[in-house]
């Protein structure tokens, strides 16, 4: 019996839009053509780099695993942008870039259009982009945004109710200002899909909050000084 | 007319048939690939109960005899799919789909599948019933060598003799489809559940359900896999009857069993009808041997009260 558990996942508590684990993903549209090289970074150090091109007749959706890049084309030297990579995706002007991590934590990415200037990085989420993710653990979660004051209120459950509809619920939504989340509250069910709309810059810091579940505290030997008797 | 006629009544003849039927054993294992699932069967069996009749038409009934089944099970080996979360879509569009889909994380696998195995000697009875008739064989001991004589073939051991043998020679055997119990949809319910949670064992409560509750009511992903139907206990007696021909086999085994391997009554020939004895005269020899006399033209007959053996000597 050879069973595999992707562990990982499943002890994932907090995740963070600007340091991408397997669990979340960022989305921008790109609406120019033309080629863009994308840095792949993990925990603030460059570590790979990759293109996709933007053509009227590319997909709708195109998926960059920033794990499977890094692992892929590790980053040796200075990046070459031009020419550097063959066989592209390409994606339409009307369609979507997924930045997601397949593995590990910690992923961000920066793209630059033919190696000049930055058009978008996924530590700063901008207006019209989106961060995409999903909560496993029942509990209660704040969600805060690092780049403003908003802040909001997540409860995921698991009840017997709960999974009877667990392949055939429908993802929500939040919308995401500077200061304010809307709705300020919400309650998931574990896996539940949910997607945060970016209107201003933003990113997205999800927290649990309170013990684990089903987690028992590490036991504890304690010694007290003995008290000592008062003289009379 | 015959020289020799021995009788025996019925319940001297239901005393040698059960005789006979506590000597039956039976045990057979077997395994089948299907394809999305493997199932393997280990039985051992043996006879109980029955009526046994003797008819006015020369024929013998034996009636609701049982199989015992010592040991029934079925083993399922299953290839569960792989448990995933994500893929939902980020972006619908009304009416027509999705424009943005989220790709899909597995979070569990097994290779190669789960295994359970149903006790089900407990939940499944048999019955079987025989009509046939009593027929006469003799049969030359394949050990015995050429020349040797009849003494000398008793006297070796294990006994080299030639015997008529008196054997039930089936002419019909009915045997009752299984009769399953209804718990065995419990069976297999808690089998696999048990087995899951085996699978899953390291993991805390929360995650346990929620790979569960991927996987949906355990048993209807199963019966998918299975192709089980809404009647569990037919699919189980088809699995065994269908696919292994365990009825089949134990219907072969019996009819065998009865007519070519173990007969009612053996009977030594020649026949010795005084035992070894001291020389009565004293001197040589000092031993008598035994005096035997040769059984030909045996024949049994049963009307509804006794068994009748008649054959001529010398």
């Amino acid at each position: 019996m050879n069973t595999r558990i992707n562990f990982q996942v499943l002890n994932i508590v907090n995740q963070d839009s600007g340091a991408l684990g397997p669990l979340g993903m960022a989305i921008h549209q790109f609406a120019e053509p033309g080629r863009y090289h994308v840095g792949v970074h993990r925990e603030g150090r460059t570590v790979a780099d990759t293109e996709f091109q933007v053509d009227a007749d590319g997909d709708t959706q195109i998926n960059i695993d920033l794990t499977a890049v890094a692992r892929r084309n590790p980053r040796k030297g200075d990046c070459e942008c031009k020419g550097s990579h063959d066989d592209v995706a390409v994606v339409s002007p009307k369609g979507y870039v997924l930045f997601h991590a397949s593995g590990g934590d910690g992923y961000s990415a920066t793209v630059a259009a033919e190696c000049e200037r930055a058009v978008f990085d996924s530590a700063k989420l901008g207006k019209g982009d989106l961060y995409a993710t999903s909560l496993l653990e029942p509990g209660k979660y704040t969600v805060r945004n690092a780049m403003g004051t908003a802040k909001a209120e997540i409860e995921v459950t698991l009840t017997p109710e709960d999974a009877k509809r667990i392949k055939t619920v429908e993802p929500q939504y939040m919308d995401v200002k500077s200061k304010t989340f809307e709705p300020a509250a919400i309650k998931l069910v574990s896996s539940q899909g949910l997607v945060f709309r970016i209107k201003d810059h933003a990113r997205v810091v999800i927290e649990r909050q309170g013990d684990r579940s089903g987690r028992p505290e590490n036991p504890v030997i304690q010694w007290r000084k003995p008290v000592a008797a008062k003289p009379r | 007319m015959a020289h020799l006629t021995i009788a025996a009544n019925e319940k001297t003849f239901v005393g040698l048939f059960q005789a006979l039927r506590d000597n039956f054993h039976f045990s057979f294992s077997d395994s089948v690939d299907f394809g999305p699932f493997r199932a393997g069967i280990a039985v051992q069996a043996h006879l109980e109960g029955g009526t046994v009749d003797l008819r006015a038409d020369n024929t013998i009934q034996v009636k609701e005899l049982d199989i015992k089944w010592d040991q029934l099970d079925l083993s399922l080996g299953i290839d569960i799919p792989e448990i995933c979360i994500g893929g939902f879509c980020i972006i619908p569009i009304p009416f027509d789909g999705c424009l943005l889909r989220a790709p899909r994380i597995c979070v569990f696998s097994a290779d190669p599948d789960i295994n359970i195995t149903l006790p089900l000697g407990g939940v499944i009875t048999s019955e079987i019933s025989v009509t046939g008739s009593l027929l006469t064989k003799y049969a030359v001991n394949p050990a015995r060598p050429a020349g040797m004589n009849d003494w000398d073939a008793q006297d070796s051991n294990p006994s080299l003799a030639s015997h008529w043998q008196i054997v039930l020679d089936p002419q019909t055997i009915d045997l009752d489809i299984f009769d399953i119990a209804d718990i065995v949809g419990d069976l297999l319910e808690n089998a696999l559940d048990a087995a899951i949670d085996n699978l899953l064992g390291f993991l805390p409560g929360w995650a346990k359900a929620l790979i569960k509750a991927i996987f949906g009511p355990i048993i209807d992903l199963i019966r998918a896999i299975l192709d089980l139907g809404d009647d569990i206990q037919e699919w189980i007696s088809d699995l065994l009857n269908v696919s292994f021909g365990l009825l089949d086999l134990v219907l072969q085994l019996v009819a065998d069993f009865f007519a070519n391997k173990n007969p009612i009554q053996l009977i030594e020939d020649p026949f010795p009808i005084l035992p070894q004895a001291p020389n009565p005269n004293g001197g040589f020899p000092p031993v008598i041997v035994p005096v035997k006399i040769p059984i030909r033209d045996l024949r049994v007959f049963n009307d509804d009260v006794e068994m009748v053996m008649e054959a001529n000597v010398g």
